[in-house]
Parts: C-alpha cells; structure tokens; sequence
C-alpha cells in the first residue's frame, strides 16, 4: 500500500476524468477499480483536492441528477485540465521511466570506469 | 459509468436562483458520497450499520473534510462575486462613459459648473484646513496644547507669567513638557549691514518639549538656559538666505542685536516655530541661571510667554484643564496680589490659531465659511440636476426600450448614478486643479506690513478627502433625483407616448421645485454677503477716534543699530526736528505704537481712588509718545493738555489718561493733577489730559482703557515716526527716507507707509475684508448659477408650449402679452424661491452676528436689497426666452410636430 501525496492525487483526479464527467463517488470508486485499492487514499481526501481544483479551473463542476435520481456534483475536464494533465502525464512518464532505469540499473554490477 | 445529462434541469436554476449557497452544496455532495457507499455495502450483504460504519471509515474526517471544503468554496464564492461585481462595473463604466460623450456639451457644462462649486469648496476648505486642522510638523502634535490666562485685570487670554509657567510644568503626571516662548525682533549684524531679523526668546526645555525636525547640528537643552548660554538655532530659511547656506556655520559665532552667539543648528525646512504665522528666524534660552530666575519668579511683571504643552498619551484636555485649574488656585493662595481670580485657558493648539488671544471665533468663521460654499455648491448641483433631467428626458425612449428589454431598475439607476459619479470625479479633479492655484493665490495675498507672517494654504490630504467626499455628495444630490426618475418611468407609456407629454409635466414640475430651491439658497447667500459687506463699509466708516487720513507712519528700533537711551533721545529729538521742517509736513510727533498695530504693551496701574475695589490695580494699555502727538496723531484732548517740550527727563513723570480709563478709575473725581502708580517702572504719573476714547487694538472694541506717557521719560526701543501732510501722504516717503539717511545710514526704517493703508490692508480691516470679497464672490457665483438655471428652464419650458404660444399668437396675442407670459411663470418661481430664501436668512443669519461690526444680522437695508438684486436678475434671466418666444413665427411653430 502506498500513500498518496497531494500532486499525485490531483495527476489521478485528472486521468480519472479524462474518460468523462463524473462526481466525487464515482472517482473514488474508479480509482481503486483501477489500482486494486493499492494506492491508500481516503475517500474524503478527493473533496478538498477537487474543489482546490475547481478554483484552479482545471476541472468544471455542475450539479446534476444521477441514473438513480439522486443530485450529484459532477466534475469535467477543463481545456486548462486537459492540458495540466498531458503535461503532467510527460512528467510521470519521465519520472517512472528515470526510476526504472535505476531500478534496472541497479540490478547489474556497476562497471568501473577505466582511467 | 453513470449516464449524465448535459444539463441539469430547469428548476434546478430555480433552486439557486437568488446564489448559490456554499455551505449547503458541500453538506449535498459528502452526503451523496456517503450515501452512495452505504448503499453499495448494503447491497453487498451487509447491515445498515455495518455499511455507515464502513463507509465512514473509508471516508476519513468528515468534520475536517467539511470544513476544508467549505473554506475553499467560500473563498472561492467572495471571489467570484468582487470579480462580477468589478465586470458588471467596468462594462457599466463603458456605457456611461459611451453614452457621455454622445453629448460632449453637456458633459462639458456639466463638469466646468461641478469643477467650480467643488473647487470652491475645496479652496475654502483649505484655508479651514491649515487654521483649524492640519497639525504641525513634531511628532506628536495631536497632545500639543497652548495654555493661557484670563484674568479681571485682563479678560481676553493672554500669555503666561514665567511664574505660573513654572508651577504649570510641575504637572508632570499631565504633561510630558511645558514650554514657553517670546516673540522679538534682534538684529543681525553684518559689518555695515544691520537687518531686523525675527526671533523666539525659549526656556532650555523648548526644543526638548516640542522635538522639532533638525536640518543640521544640535538643539540646546535646560543646561544652556541654565547655564545663561549664548547659543543659538536658526531656521533652514534664515541658514540659507543669510549663512549662504553653509553647514561649517555650526559652532561659528554670529552677532544678534550687538552680542557674539554660536549657532549650534539649523531646523529643518518648513519649520518656522510657533510663534503663529511668523517666520522666526531663530531662537535662543532665555537667561534661567540660578540669579535670574529668581528675578523671575519673584515677578508677573516680566515677559509673559506663549505657552506650549504636550500632553502625556491617555490624557485628555479635559483632564488637563482641571488639573492647570487646580494648580492655578494653588497659586492665587500663594501669590494672592497678582494671581487673584486668575483662570488658565487649555486648548488643542489647532484651537489656538493665529494666536490663543484671537482664536475664538476661528472655528464659527470656518461653519459659516464653509456653510456659505456648500449653498453654492447645492445651487451648481441644482443645475447639474437640471441639466440631467433634460437630458433623461431626450433618453427617455432609450430607458424605456432597455427597460422593457428587462434591464432592472436598479440597474437602470445604477447607470445614471455611475454617469453622474464619472462627472462628478471629472469635476473633483477640476476642483482639485482649481483648489491648488487659488490656494497659491490667496497666500500671496500680502498685509500691509513688514512682519514676516505667512500663510501656507496648500493642499494636503485632508483637502483632497474632502473634495472627494464632497464629489460623491454631489452625486447623490445632483444624480439621484434624476436616476430615480428615469427608472420609475413605466415603459410603456413613454414607449406609446414617444417619450412626451404625461412625464414632460412631472419633470417641469420636479425642475420647478429645483429651480425655486437653488433661488432660495441663492438668496440666504446673496444675504450673507451682503451682511458682510454692509459690515465691511461700517468698519470702514467706523469713527476709530484718532486721525487716520494724510497720516504717514514709519518704523524704526534704535536698539537694533545699538543705541544706547542718551543717544536715542538725541535721535528721535534731531528727527523730529527735520521731519518738521520738510515742505508739506503739518506736524511730526513719535509713538511707541500704532493703533491697530501688531504689538501692544499693557501695564499694571494702581490709583489712590480705585484701591479699595481694586488692591491689586488693572492692566491698562499703553503707549509711548513724544510732544504733539496728540496734536498729530492721536486722538484729540477732551481736558488738560498733551505733552510738550517741557515734559522731559528732569521733569515730574507725566501721563494722559483717556476718558474710559477718567470715568472707571476716578467715577466721581476730577483725574487731573491726580497721581496713580506703575510698579513694574516703580515711578508716579501726574494725569495732565484727558483724551477721547478710541480703538485701539481691535475694530469694533468698547471703549478700552488706555494711557499715554512722554518718550523723554520713558525711553522705549519701539518708535513710529508718524507725520500729519497737507498733501498725499506716500510723496513725503522719499524725504522722510534720506533724512533718516542722512542722521544714520544705518537706521533701517519698516512699515513706511499711509495709516489709511496700515488700516485698509493690514489686520485692523483684514478679516472683514476677506469676509466681504469671499462673500461678494460666493454671491456671485450662487447668482450666476441661479439665474443660468432659471433661464434654463423658462427657455425649456418655451420650447415645449412652442404650439400653445404659436396658437396665442395666431389668435392674436400681443408681443407684451407672450412676454408677460413666460416672464410671469420666471418670476413666480423667483418670488417663491426668495420669499423662502429671506425666511431661512431670518432665521439662520443670527449665528454670523457675532462676526458683524457695527451691523444687526437682520439689517433691513440687506434683506431688501437683496431680495431686489434677485428678483431683477431673475426678471432678465426669464426675459430673454420671453423675447424669442414672442418673435416667433406662428405659422412655423403650428406646423412643429
């Protein structure tokens, strides 16, 4: 189980919206589907991220009326998400890809440098 | 994944159609979560309580979790709003601003009158502001307090005995310090130059209790005084226009009035000191060693000091006051002969402007000053309204599509109020223009006289605040009424009735009633100025009761140019003697003082007679003349004789009483050949004439007190040369000028000129001429604003009954008969506005009296002449659109429409 800090769960919120509007619940539930409930988040945790980022423009919330009747708020990716989160997926991609490096790296001896 | 709707439901905007609510959407949306999860669980086989257990589990800290997200939105929501308010404001702006200049005339008319009425307002306040507000430059100011006495022997308050200072000062749980400070003229000696300069005679403790701002070098301290040092500060002015503005000159040794002194530092600039008004030059301490002060304490007879306090923080003046009071009958205990009955004056020292002595009536002056603009400014405002209801009438169409096109009236009014707001703003900068120059002006109004008094009336940021609270004054009245109107207007009637008729009459009814209450207004103004102006001709006209045309005056100080009292008395004698022998010279006698002048010289005088009412003798003015005077100068000899040649030193001390002083100190005897003590001079006065009363020392006084004793037996520094011409007296200044010349080339002579002009443009006749031409110009204004705002609206008015006067014509009207139309409706509205006018005036000018000399504040001749100016003004300004109306062409105006 890892934690989640902060900018993590913002690249998360983001990725999870990416597949369309969804309220709170919903991305809860979504990201543990995904990540076999490994990541350690608190449900209440995603509220003040989302809000933040609703201030932030990078998603847009609505109150809507869900499937069951219910009024829920829905979040949607904003062009300013869409784009935090291609630009943010770089990143991690880069990140992750620089740790597996070392990771492989790290496997083998390292060669001592002759001179 | 749900299946969402693009958008939410119609009565969803219902449900948050007043705002959204914050609180309540964080509360839905947790809930919701929650909610959800139970269900969930529930459906997965487990209880209910079960389920909420869990669910709440996964969730974490619903309390903080709330509270996090409630903070969030609630910034967020305060955002948003201040950021559509400032959208909302900014587009409304455009628009104002868009639909101003489709008028450009108007807008223009508009801000030059705003400009004018604020600008006045802003000028005057700027005159209050330095005399009542504006502190001075120390830290601290806000606890500075001057301190006086009044006594029985001398009612006005009035500087302080050194001994009373000192007992003062012992307050140290009210004070932090008290100082005190004498004015005096010393000379500055160059070589061969000799120049008058001004200065201020300390305590040691002056610069310490005041902390006034350095330039350069250091202050002196109670160790100088003590210490009977001569040093000496000069001001940054004095450095730079007389030490060439050299900083060696600290610790170098400069000679004042014969005597070496070190300057040990320069003020900073803009410090002046506090002798009000005057630019001191410099200051030094008095002589407080051991043997002096008890010279000093043993006597009130010695100088007597302006006095100065700072108040320790929490300490109130009232506080103060009674602690001085206390304090001051400790002392009439201890020194009962010369503290009976005395009474200390507290006040903030911004009360205590230009001096404590005169300052009473400062803060009435600045009401009725500012009372008098601000009718102005109401009757500018009145037009500008005038001009705006026209205008919204010709938009009234406009107002009436946007209306039914569902802009709110609030919105609507919001509009005319920010267009009113735009000119209003244009109108302050205007005034704030206007304010500086004229500011700049009248401080370099000059008195006739050589004293270096100065005015400093530029704007701060007092003014400006006020000029921006006057402008959104002016918004409120001169917008409101208008904005109002517009936004009631129901559209549809102005819609079907293209914007005419039914609103035309309510409107000329509203512009009716302005224009009655601007010609009110005006009258109450026009009646004020002319108060003042009938009390400016009876100060003119005032008998003062010594002579006052073909009078020459010229000043001169012996003592600057180190004369001793043997070789003064030669002086005076040999000038005299030439003065009398120029061609056109009546005669020529010498005073100590000049009526009406800037420095006077009381004395405590004992009689025989009076003793038993009166042990302790009264403070008596006095002055200090040679032979003839009386003859010359002053006022004529009632009884007895004036002074001649034969009154000198080795004569009996001799003395002329005037007839105030006869009457109270002798009720039911002859004083002639009477005898009545000085103490302070310790000599006897034989009473040989007795003079008419006159005025002295302020325009309109009862009969003051007042004697005459012979120069030859009292040597006094102070000389006014004055010389009785049979011509104009300014062609004898050249003659006077070199044989002054010629007996020393090193006398300096001041304040040369006529007594008419000492009278007319020195302080005697200042305040009432102020007060006249301030009045005149505020008359004016609010009459040429009137009377603009009358013609306005008769012109308006014609233009409207253009059919109904074109008809009259037709079935013909005379010429006289349209003119006696239209002039008619003017005049009404004029005689309604002025009978109201004089009525507030009645009832209002009784608080200015105490500002009149020598005229009741309900002088008839003002309150018919007035009232007369404005009816005449109002019959031409109602003329003019009379004479247009009747030449008009019937044909033509039939077919308009």
């Amino acid at each position: 189980m890892l934690d989640v800090w902060q900018g993590t769960l913002e690249f998360l919120i983001l990725r999870t919206l990416a597949w369309g509007p969804q309220h709170g619940f919903g991305i809860a539930k979504w990201i543990k589907t995904v990540t076999d409930g490994r990541l350690q988040i608190e449900d209440g945790a995603l509220y003040p991220a989302l809000h933040r980022m609703a201030q932030k423009k990078l998603v847009a919330a609505e109150w809507a009326v869900t499937e069951s009747g219910r009024r829920a708020r829905y979040y949607e990716l904003t062009a300013l998400g869409r784009e935090a989160l291609s630009a943010q997926t770089t990143a991690w991609n880069d990140y992750v890809g620089a740790v597996q490096q070392i990771i492989t790296a790290s496997s083998r001896k390292p060669t001592r440098s002759r001179g | 994944m749900d299946n969402i709707p693009r958008t939410p439901p119609v009565w969803r905007r219902y449900l948050r159609f007043w705002r959204s609510d914050p609180v309540a959407d964080v509360d839905a949306e947790l809930e919701f979560h929650l909610d959800s999860r139970i269900e969930e669980l529930i459906q997965q086989g487990s209880s209910e309580s079960d389920a909420r257990r869990a669910a709440l589990g996964e969730f974490g800290d619903y309390g903080s979790v709330r509270r996090e997200v409630q903070m969030i939105e609630q910034s967020y929501e305060r955002r948003r709003e201040l950021t559509e308010r400032l959208w909302d404001l900014a587009r409304d702006t455009r628009y104002a601003m868009r639909s101003l200049s489709r008028s450009p005339g108007l807008a223009i008319v508009i801000v030059l009158t705003l400009s004018l009425g604020i600008g006045l307002n802003s000028t005057m306040f700027s005159l209050v502001n330095a005399y009542l507000f504006r502190p001075l430059p120390i830290p601290g100011a806000e606890r500075l307090v001057v301190m006086g006495n009044t006594s029985p022997l001398l009612q006005q308050p009035h500087e302080i005995p050194y001994r009373d200072l000192q007992a003062y000062r012992e307050l140290r749980d009210v004070f932090e310090n008290v100082t005190g400070t004498v004015s005096s003229t010393e000379s500055f000696d160059q070589g061969d130059r000799t120049e008058r300069i001004w200065t201020e005679r300390t305590l040691g403790n002056y610069f310490s209790t005041l902390r006034a701002p350095m330039a350069l070098g250091s202050v002196y301290t109670n160790e100088a005084s003590a210490g009977a040092e001569r040093v000496m500060v000069v001001s940054y002015d004095f450095w730079s226009r007389r030490l060439g503005g050299d900083s060696s000159i600290i610790g170098r040794t400069v000679r004042i009035s014969g005597h070496p002194r070190t300057v040990i530092g320069v003020t900073a600039r803009g410090f002046h000191g506090f002798a009000p008004m005057i630019r001191s030059d410099a200051w030094s301490p008095i002589d407080e060693s051991p043997a002096a002060r008890r010279q000093l304490m043993a006597t009130t007879d010695g100088d007597w000091y302006n006095t100065y306090g700072i108040l320790r923080p929490g300490v109130s003046i009232a506080q103060a006051r009674a602690a001085i009071r206390e304090r001051s009958r400790q002392i009439e205990q201890q020194y009962p002969s010369t503290n009976k009955n005395v009474e200390p004056v507290i006040v903030p020292e911004t009360r205590a402007r230009p001096v404590i002595t005169v300052a009473s009536p400062i803060p009435l002056m600045a009401v009725v000053v500012l009372s008098l603009t601000l009718m102005v400014l109401v009757v500018a405002c009145a037009n500008v309204a005038s001009l705006l209801l026209a205008r919204g009438t010709t938009r009234h169409r406009e107002h009436a599509v946007r209306a039914a096109l569902g802009a709110s009236r609030w919105r609507l009014t919001r509009q005319a109020i920010l267009e009113t707001a735009i000119l209003s703003l244009a109108g302050a900068l205007g005034a704030a223009g206007l304010a500086r120059w004229s500011t700049a002006a009248l401080a370099h109004i000059r008195l006739a006289t050589d004293v270096p008094l100065y005015f400093d009336f530029t704007p701060d940021w007092r003014v400006f605040a006020f000029t921006l609270a006057t402008a959104l004054a002016t918004t409120v009245l001169a917008g409101l009424a208008p904005a109002l109107r517009n936004a009631s207007a129901a559209p549809q009637a102005a819609l079907v009735a293209g914007g005419r008729s039914a609103t035309d009459r309510t409107q000329q009814r509203v512009r009716s009633i302005i224009v009655v209450g601007q010609i009110a207004v005006s009258a109450i103004v026009v009646i004020a100025a002319g108060l003042f102006a009938r009390s400016m001709q009876a100060a003119q006209n005032m008998e003062l009761g010594f002579r006052t045309d073909q009078l020459l005056m010229a000043q001169f100080d012996l003592s600057l140019s180190g004369y001793d009292s043997t070789r003064a008395r030669a002086f005076e004698r040999e000038l005299l003697i030439r003065a009398r022998a120029l061609p056109g010279v009546q005669r020529a006698a010498l005073a100590s003082r000049v009526p009406l002048g800037y420095n006077n010289n009381a004395q405590r005088v004992l009689t025989e007679g009076s003793q038993r009412d009166n042990p302790d003798g009264q403070y008596i003015f006095q002055n200090i003349v040679s032979p003839q005077y009386f003859a010359t100068a002053g006022p004529s000899i009632l009884r007895g004789r004036e002074f001649t040649e034969s009154d000198d030193e080795e004569s009996p001390h001799v003395a002329v009483i005037n007839d105030a002083m006869a009457r109270e100190l002798w009720p039911n005897q002859d004083p002639i050949g009477t005898l009545f003590r000085v103490p302070s001079e310790n000599e006897e006065l034989r009473v040989i004439g007795i003079a008419r009363n006159a005025q002295y020392m302020m325009l309109g006084e009862p009969p003051r007190k007042f004697f005459w004793t012979a120069r030859a037996q009292h040597p006094s520094r102070n000389a006014f040369l004055e010389i009785a011409s049979s011509g104009p007296p300014e062609s004898l200044i050249p003659a006077v000028r070199r044989i002054v010349r010629d007996l020393d080339p090193n006398v300096p002579l001041f304040e040369v000129r006529s007594m008419t002009e000492h009278l007319r443009n020195g302080r005697a006749m200042f305040a009432v001429r102020i007060g006249a031409l301030f009045g005149g110009s505020f008359a004016l204004l609010a009459l040429v604003l009137a009377t603009v705002g009358l013609y306005g609206l008769v012109s308006y008015s014609v233009s409207h009954r253009t059919r109904e006067i074109g008809i009259r014509i037709a079935i013909g009207a005379t010429v006289r008969d349209v003119v006696g139309l239209v002039v008619r409706q003017g005049l009404t509205l004029a005689l309604v506005g002025v009978a109201l006018g004089v009525v507030a005036a009645l009832a209002v000018t009784h608080l200015m009296s105490s500002l009149l000399y020598a005229v009741d504040s309900r002088d008839p001749l003002t309150f018919v002449i007035g009232p007369l100016v404005l009816g005449i003004v109002s019959v031409a300004a109602s003329l003019l659109p009379a004479s247009k109306a009747a030449r008009m062409d019937p044909v033509r105006a039939l077919r308009l429409d």
